[in-house]
């Protein structure tokens, strides 16, 4: 079939045979479900991991097989996967490469085979990660922040091959999210169909924009720091090695700087966490609108907010190393800024809630979803401001308060958010409707039992309790209280994880017994859900490219036939013929 | 500026100009490898940024030494100079449909090139040889690294000036066979820039 469009900038690829069709696939749609189930398998890899170190938190001594090498090489796997590998991959990777060309009324990326090579070497990426499990010394244990000198050192779990596979494998990584990445911006940038002005994209592109953007810089920092620290482990090096002795002897080590890779590190690791929230932010809002029939409240401060949050994100990061002996007038201005960046935040989440108010509401299970994010990220966000400011800091770096507030703005919210956004979309992706009750109760179990998993550990913070601890056998000011603390929080963990297994099955199930879906089940605006065939077709638009005409969010306008005008609906404009071809302004009459 | 301006405009308006009525001009816009290239570019030079920055850090510290410059490096430089020019000689050779001119041009920045990266792989054994190896000091060890990142680049290039001596060879895509060395031109010419810089920073240190 020859698309032969003007404004068709794509370049088209026609696959034959299965193999060509969903293997080696260059449809960006295919890519995105091979990114997200890639990324959602081995999430469920990183969750056993979490069971495991609860296990050793919440009944020390109990499990013979959590030895401390164990421990610290789960704490180091769950991260560092969680972080990287499933949630910027699934948001960047899936939500990205699925909604960009549909939501701009584009065909495909405008490089599909660079876009397939990224998600094979995503692929790679993961394996070379997950086969450090199988060498000797197994995994890396020195925490997802890998910090040197004791990162290379023995005591630390993995020294031999795991720390080598993990700088590896996040060299690959950054490879493929560069390629990836590629796509993305020169997408959005060229690709747009007619009358899709920036200020017309959905907020769910302009927050995978920003962040792709985000990335693009940021990762680079985590390369320098990956491939200096394998020369330090396997040339010898010393970039981050300063004189040491180890295990009583003296080492070949000397003059390097271990806080230079901090610096370097958490210049990557801060814009890694907007690299996952943005995306986030974006789609949360399409969910809101979409299921509270209006607006979006404010769309040009959401817009003008996600890029001053993307921008900003570049100098907060040494808030993750106010106890590194830094001088404390350093501390003081990355705390202004740290303080700084929670306006533009929380200017966001005040446009949810008033997005909300007076909206005809629908309880779907995205829209549950959508609204737990909203407590769940205020809450993680407000737990944020305490370790903002450097002397609140002090006290509560390094202890489980820390973990509880990282965990709610990236381990909670996000993911009741990728829930929200795969129940929202999965009428579109699958062409059928998933289960609405075994949806709502993943919701009220996932969103009550993150709480009852979370709540707790910000006390437990409070009382000094230490991360990264393989037990706590001979701190005194622990009380005992915290051992019932810990042992619940286990038991809801892992009742809570087991219960993920619901949301699978039903995603799967339902891809055979699920109702058939029609094309637009929501009412919703944005281009992706005005496509000809459901789930889209190769070319998503058949012979023609949509025009749009109108922002994404006209719902319940009075006068309006429907409470929803898509984006390709020319409702209540003047008609084409009135208006100069060339400027695209009225004649006058 | 104009990305202000664009952020300023109130989208859920009707607006006096309609974006959706203007027919596309026809004029050429940049294409889209273009792009593609040119943040690819930004990336790449955001790399070698950071590891300027840390090479930077690093020489404040009170045990400093410099390393030693081989005159290989000299040539090497030189090297690279020459085949920048022949990718842009082929690339303005290629525009005018001189096709003949632009493959012999091409062929040549390539040889060159790996003149370049066999220069530098004689620069670094020199270097070893003489006592400073990779581990010896931290200055070393830096010039080791950011010389490889660059070398590992330049390598990467050589993929793409191969496709594009194959596509000058077999395709009749005109605009195709002048938009691949003209990438492979911007692609030389940046990493030409990063090593002049990198010389200099090697020299004044």
């Amino acid at each position: 079939m020859a698309f032969a469009d003007q404004d068709d900038v794509t370049s088209m690829h026609h696959p034959h045979s299965f193999v060509s069709k969903y293997i080696w696939s260059q449809d960006h749609k295919v890519i995105a479900i091979q990114y997200s189930l890639t990324a959602i398998s081995v999430g469920l890899v990183a969750l056993v991991l979490s069971w495991i170190m609860r296990l050793q938190i919440g009944f020390p001594g109990v499990f013979d097989f959590i030895d401390p090498y164990v421990y610290y090489q789960s704490v180091t796997m769950h991260g560092m996967i969680m972080v990287i590998y499933l949630l910027t991959a699934l948001f960047l990777g899936g939500f990205g490469n699925y909604l960009i060309p549909l939501q701009l009324g584009a065909r495909d990326m405008v490089f599909p085979y660079l876009n397939m090579l990224s998600y094979w070497f995503y692929l790679v990426s993961v394996l070379i990660l997950l086969s450090s499990y199988f060498v000797p010394g197994g995994p890396t244990g020195a925490g997802w922040t890998l910090y040197p000198p004791q990162a290379i050192l023995p005591g630390t779990p993995g020294t031999d091959w795991g720390i080598i596979l993990m700088l590896l494998s996040l060299a690959v990584f950054i490879i493929a999210f560069t390629m990836g990445g590629l796509n993305y911006v020169t997408t959005i940038i060229q690709a747009r169909t007619r009358g899709m002005t920036l200020m017309r994209m959905p907020l769910s592109i302009w927050g995978i924009f920003v962040a792709t953007i985000l990335g693009l810089l940021a990762f680079p920092a985590l390369f320098v720091s990956a491939i200096m620290m394998a020369f330090d482990r396997i040339l010898g090096t010393s970039f981050f090695m300063p004189t040491i002795i180890s295990m009583g002897q003296q080492l070949d080590y000397g003059g390097g700087s271990p806080i230079l890779f901090q610096h370097l590190f958490w210049f990557f690791g801060h814009p890694e966490v907007y690299i996952v929230a943005l995306p986030a932010f974006g789609l949360v809002s399409e969910v809101l609108a979409t299921h509270a029939r209006r607006s979006i409240f404010g769309y040009r401060m959401m817009v003008w907010a996600i890029v001053i949050i993307g921008f900003m994100s570049f100098i907060v990061w040494a808030h993750h190393m106010y106890v590194s002996g830094m001088n404390l007038y350093l501390g003081f201005f990355f705390a202004t800024t740290t303080l700084i960046i929670a306006v533009p935040t929380a200017l966001k989440v005040y446009n949810w809630v008033l997005t909300l108010w007076k909206g005809n509401i629908h309880f779907t299970v995205p829209m549950m979803f959508a609204i737990g994010f909203i407590f769940t990220f205020m809450n993680g966000g407000m737990t944020g401001l305490f370790l903002g400011n450097v002397a609140v800091d002090v006290p509560l770096s390094d202890t489980y308060f820390v973990v509880a507030h990282f965990h709610m703005v990236m381990g909670v919210s996000p993911i009741l958010v990728v829930f929200a956004a795969l129940y929202h979309w999965y009428p579109k992706i699958t062409g059928r409707m998933y289960n609405n009750t075994l949806g709502m109760i993943h919701f009220w179990i996932t969103f009550i039992g993150t709480y009852l998993i979370y709540l707790p550990m910000h006390y437990l913070g409070f009382e000094g309790m230490p991360r990264r601890y393989y037990n706590y056998d001979n701190l005194d000011f622990i009380s005992e209280s915290a051992a019932i603390a810990n042992a619940s929080i286990t038991v809801t963990a892992i009742f809570v994880g087991l219960c993920q297994f619901i949301f699978i099955y039903n995603m799967f199930v339902s891809l055979k017994k699920g109702k058939k879906a029609t094309a637009n089940p929501w009412g919703a605006t944005t281009l992706e859900w005005q496509t000809p065939q459901t789930p889209p077709a190769h070319g998503n638009w058949g012979p023609e490219l949509p025009v749009v005409y109108r922002w994404p969010y006209d719902f319940s306008k009075p006068g309006a036939p429907n409470d929803f005008i898509p984006q390709n609906s020319d409702w209540g404009l003047p008609k084409e013929e009135d208006a100069n071809p060339t400027t695209g302004k009225p004649f006058k009459v | 500026m104009k990305f202000l301006s664009i952020l300023r405009t109130k989208p859920w308006l009707v607006p006096e100009q309609r974006p959706e009525l203007i027919k596309p001009s026809g004029i050429r816009t940049v294409p889209e490898p273009m792009i593609g290239l040119g943040i690819f570019l930004i990336i790449a030079g955001a790399l070698f940024l950071l590891f300027i920055i840390s090479y930077q850090y690093r020489m404040d510290y009170q045990d400093w030494q410099p390393a030693p410059e081989p005159w290989q490096l000299w040539a090497n430089t030189l090297f690279l100079l020459m085949s920048s020019i022949a990718f842009q000689i082929s690339s303005n050779a290629a525009i005018q449909n001189k096709y003949q001119r632009a493959k012999n041009m091409l062929m040549l920045a390539g040889i060159l090139t790996f003149i370049f990266l066999l220069g530098q792989v004689w620069a670094w054994s020199v270097m070893n040889g003489t006592g400073y190896s990779v581990k010896a000091n931290p200055a070393n060890s830096f010039f080791y690294l950011i010389t490889g990142v660059h070398a590992a680049h330049l390598m990467g290039g050589l993929v793409a000036w191969l496709r594009a001596l194959k596509k000058i060879d077999r395709s009749s895509d005109e605009h195709g066979i002048q938009l691949s060395i003209k990438l492979c031109a911007m692609y030389w010419h940046f990493f030409l820039v990063v090593w002049l810089f990198l010389f200099y920073m090697l020299l004044v240190t």
